[in-house]
């Protein structure tokens, strides 16, 4: 009895420690994120001084915005182990909504946001059902509605697109509050949203609980499909968000204003730590998956280098900065 | 036996897991042209032999010999090697493939080494299921055969890897009566070829049909090995059971309350045709039956888990037509599910969030969390259940696979059901693990709740049972009073009418 005893005093001992092995090795590959961002812009700054200057810097970040929420989007279905290739397509859908409103129609500038909005959460909402109830898999389905919100984009807009929109909306992407762009609030507010949702929610423990198993997941009384419809109704409407703003900071929209955002909204999370495979992740690290990949475009811009290469930096980097991620994942 | 050489000798064969005696000086042989049935109860060690034979399991101690020859190296390629091949349950065939492609798959025929010869793989394949008795055309692809001809094909494909000593595993449990006759004649084919024949089966009365000596095995030890012509079926059901049930079920029996659960005529998929039952509040009623009889597709009918009809369901008062598992939930039934790892754990995330999943909308019906009370109730199941080590942040992942199965039954709990349907309550767990389940059992009933325990363990049926329910290809069979004999519930749940 005694020797169990001590036993299992020895096996707490060891699990501690290695349990303080791997608090260690949490922090490192969290911080290895950070620290490859600080990294990166030193090496920048250092190539070329103007990426430090403030102005250079918020102008980043403004720029920013759309991805980083689209992002966002993309990290929510990440988390339930699902994709969203539709994300850009409904960038453009939105945007193309807003403008339409905007230009078209003598509604007010409030108008234009929320129904963009509103097209951003219907469409997650079919895709969401297609993909809960049709038991579609999630490429597929979100595949299927990247086309659609395209072609009812081409429709709405024709041949020409709309442009020159109304001043209150355009300071969403334009305007500033206590001398910081709009955008950047506006990235903030949604980053704090969806932070408290994900940790201190039910809905989003829930997110968690059907990316680590799913089958798990529902025989835990979980409701699984109205749970994942909820998750697809907000990456579109954040999508929508990243439209409004993008629509906003341009002045114009045309129908391939989403369509760049797609692959960067894939590589932001997955560089942020979040696991594509679901139920591992969360916001903090898609900000940092973002402005990795922001960044490197922007010191490429900076130091002058030809787009044709930043093309390739930027795709060794995405590369790069996910085994790094497998490689510490590995070590825990 | 016309020939005195045995093809396979396995000699004082032992092998222990953590806190299992899984097999205990095992003997064991075989000869040429022999069908040796292999019989005992679910964990009675058959698995675990059959493992070592072939090479699966490195054993701990004990000697291996073919055809008397000693082999000091044995693993999966020395043991395909020597002829030995396995038939199991579930087929590992390409349901896409043809069955030419299938049997040759991996060491396909080539011109040159380089391009397929097809139709040298399709001579061959017809020539070898000829051999045994088999007239399928060897261009049809797996799916459209029925499983008796795909268990022939996995037959033949033993055959063309030179096998001598086949393994074929539980393989009628999914024929119909026809098909079990022709797998019977290709079994004789082969004696004639003088292939060895290790049989493992759950039906008694196929033993007489096709063996020609029975091995009885029991907790891991063997208790026999008898020529057919000289036991009766009685007494191989005495060999397998044969123990004293031990003390070790703490089970305090209190008269039982109203009834809580009842079902009738419910029907689920193609393993639950008719199944009538009921459960009363303090009451641990026992599910038994063998594998594949329908008992875990029960429980996750009534739970809502797969589609299912019934004449009447009445949970807790209430009757439902059907309900799904989050209404399950809310209204106090549980299913701690049999598979751990696929029903039950999250194992990427920490131990507190495992424990909270199932109650989250009882604690916190606003959707909002509160961290404190998460972590407390986290704490409580963590204290009630002794889960070691107590570390609310560790991924469940890592824990042993008792704690696994305490973090499951505690998540569940922590949502306070009233019924709760257990699936295997102590499968893989340590003895230790074992007792302390089996008490929090007692004490759930007897504070006035409502269990349903599935278990293919005779001893645990027998020791925590109130009541004992009996299933059979999909149906109840039986319903016996505690105290009830195991040899009339094991009778009963191989389909022997009383």
């Amino acid at each position: 009895m005694d020797q169990q005893t001590s036993k299992k005093g020895e096996e707490v001992v060891k699990s501690q420690s290695r349990n303080e092995s791997n608090r260690v090795w949490k922090y490192i590959s969290r911080f290895s994120r950070i620290g490859a961002l600080v990294l990166l812009g030193v090496a920048i700054s250092l190539l070329n001084p103007n990426f430090l200057k403030i102005s250079n810097i918020i102008n980043v970040l403004r720029q920013a915005a759309p991805q980083i929420i689209i992002s966002f989007g993309m990290t929510i279905i990440f988390l339930t182990g699902g994709i969203d290739l539709s994300l850009g397509s409904v960038v453009t859908l939105t945007s193309v909504i807003a403008g339409y409103f905007l230009t078209q129609t003598s509604l007010p500038w409030w108008c234009a946001i929320a129904g963009a909005m509103a097209v951003g959460a219907l469409s997650g909402f079919i895709t969401g059902q297609l993909i809960a109830f049709v038991k579609l898999p999630p490429a597929v389905a979100s595949y299927g509605m990247l086309w659609v919100g395209k072609g009812i984009a081409f429709a709405i807009m024709g041949a020409s697109p709309f442009f020159s929109f109304a001043d209150q909306f355009r300071h969403l992407g334009r305007g500033y509050f206590l001398g910081i762009p709009m955008p950047i609030w506006i990235v903030l507010v949604i980053a704090l949203i969806l932070g408290w949702l994900l940790k201190y929610t039910t809905l989003g423990r829930s997110l968690y609980g059907i990316g680590a198993n799913p089958r798990a997941a529902k025989a835990s009384g979980i409701k699984v499909s109205r749970t994942l419809v909820s998750a697809y109704m907000l990456s579109g409407t954040l999508a929508a968000i990243g439209g409004i703003i993008l629509a906003a900071r341009l002045n114009a929209v045309d129908q391939d204003l989403g369509a760049s955002f797609l692959l960067p909204a894939i590589a932001s999370p997955v560089m942020g730590g979040t696991s594509m495979a679901g139920g591992q992740g969360g916001v903090g690290g898609t900000i940092i998956g973002s402005l990795i990949m922001i960044v490197v475009t922007n010191g490429m811009n900076l130091l002058g280098i030809n787009s044709l290469w930043q093309q390739l930096v930027t795709g060794v980097v995405v590369v790069l900065s996910v085994w790094l991620d497998v490689v510490m994942r590995k070590r825990n | 036996m016309n020939n005195p050489v045995p093809l396979l000798e396995m000699k004082n064969i032992c092998k222990t897991f953590p806190g299992v005696k899984a097999l205990d000086h095992v003997d064991f042989d075989l000869f040429p042209g022999e069908v040796h049935v292999l019989v005992g109860e679910n964990g009675a060690g058959k698995s675990t032999l059959m493992k070592v034979l072939a090479g699966a399991y490195p054993r701990d101690a004990g000697e291996i010999f073919v055809e008397q020859k000693a082999q000091p190296r044995w693993n999966p390629t020395v043991a395909r090697e020597n002829g030995v091949a396995m038939v199991y349950q579930e087929f590992t065939l390409l349901p896409f493939r043809n069955v030419a492609e299938n049997i040759f798959l991996g060491r396909e025929k080539k011109h040159a080494g380089l391009f397929l010869n097809k139709s040298l793989m399709h001579t061959q394949a017809s020539a070898l299921l000829k051999s045994i008795g088999v007239n399928v055309d060897t261009r049809c692809p797996l799916l459209e055969l029925g499983v008796a001809e795909q268990q022939m094909v996995e037959i033949a494909k033993a055959l063309a890897m030179d096998a001598r000593i086949l393994v074929l595993d539980e393989p009628t449990s999914a024929l119909s009566m026809r098909e079990i006759e022709q797998l019977f004649s290709t079994v004789r084919k082969l004696k004639e070829k003088g292939v060895g024949i290790i049989y493992i089966s759950h039906r008694l009365e196929e033993i007489k049909q096709i063996g020609d000596r029975v091995t009885v095995m029991r907790d891991g030890q063997l208790i026999g090995t008898r020529k057919i012509d000289e036991v009766s079926i009685d007494d191989v059901i005495r060999m397998m059971i044969g123990r004293e049930i031990e003390k070790l079920y703490p089970r305090h029996y209190c008269p039982p309350g109203e009834v809580a659960l009842s079902v009738k005529g419910l029907k689920s998929g193609k393993k639950v045709h008719n199944v009538n039952l009921e459960i009363r509040f303090g009451e641990i009623v026992g599910l038994s039956g063998l594998v594949g009889s329908g008992r875990t597709e029960t429980a996750r009918a009534i739970f809502g888990l797969d589609s299912m009809t019934a004449d009447d369901l009445e949970i807790l008062g209430k009757k439902y037509k059907h309900i799904d598992p989050s209404q399950a939930v809310d209204i106090g039934l549980g299913l701690i599910p049999e598979d751990r790892r696929r029903d039950g754990l999250f194992p990427i995330l920490s131990m507190e969030k495992n424990l909270v999943m199932v109650c989250l909308r009882k604690i916190f019906p606003s959707g909002i969390m509160k961290p404190a009370i998460e972590r407390s109730t986290a704490n409580e199941y963590v204290r009630k259940f002794n889960i070691q080590p107590p570390a609310l942040d560790r991924f469940v992942h890592y824990l042993s696979g008792g704690n696994q199965q305490k973090v499951v039954i505690g998540k569940w709990l922590a949502a306070k059901p009233r019924v709760i349907i257990i699936d295997e309550p102590t499968r893989g767990i340590d003895v230790g693990a074992k007792s302390e389940v089996h008490a929090f059992m007692d004490l759930l009933a007897n504070s006035g709740h409502a269990i349903l325990m599935i278990s293919s363990e005779m001893p645990e049926i027998l020791g925590m049972s109130d009541r004992i329910y009996v299933m059979h290809e999909g149906k109840v069979a039986g319903e016996f009073p505690r105290g009830t004999d195991s040899e009339e519930i094991l009778r009963r749940a191989m389909g022997v009418r009383a």
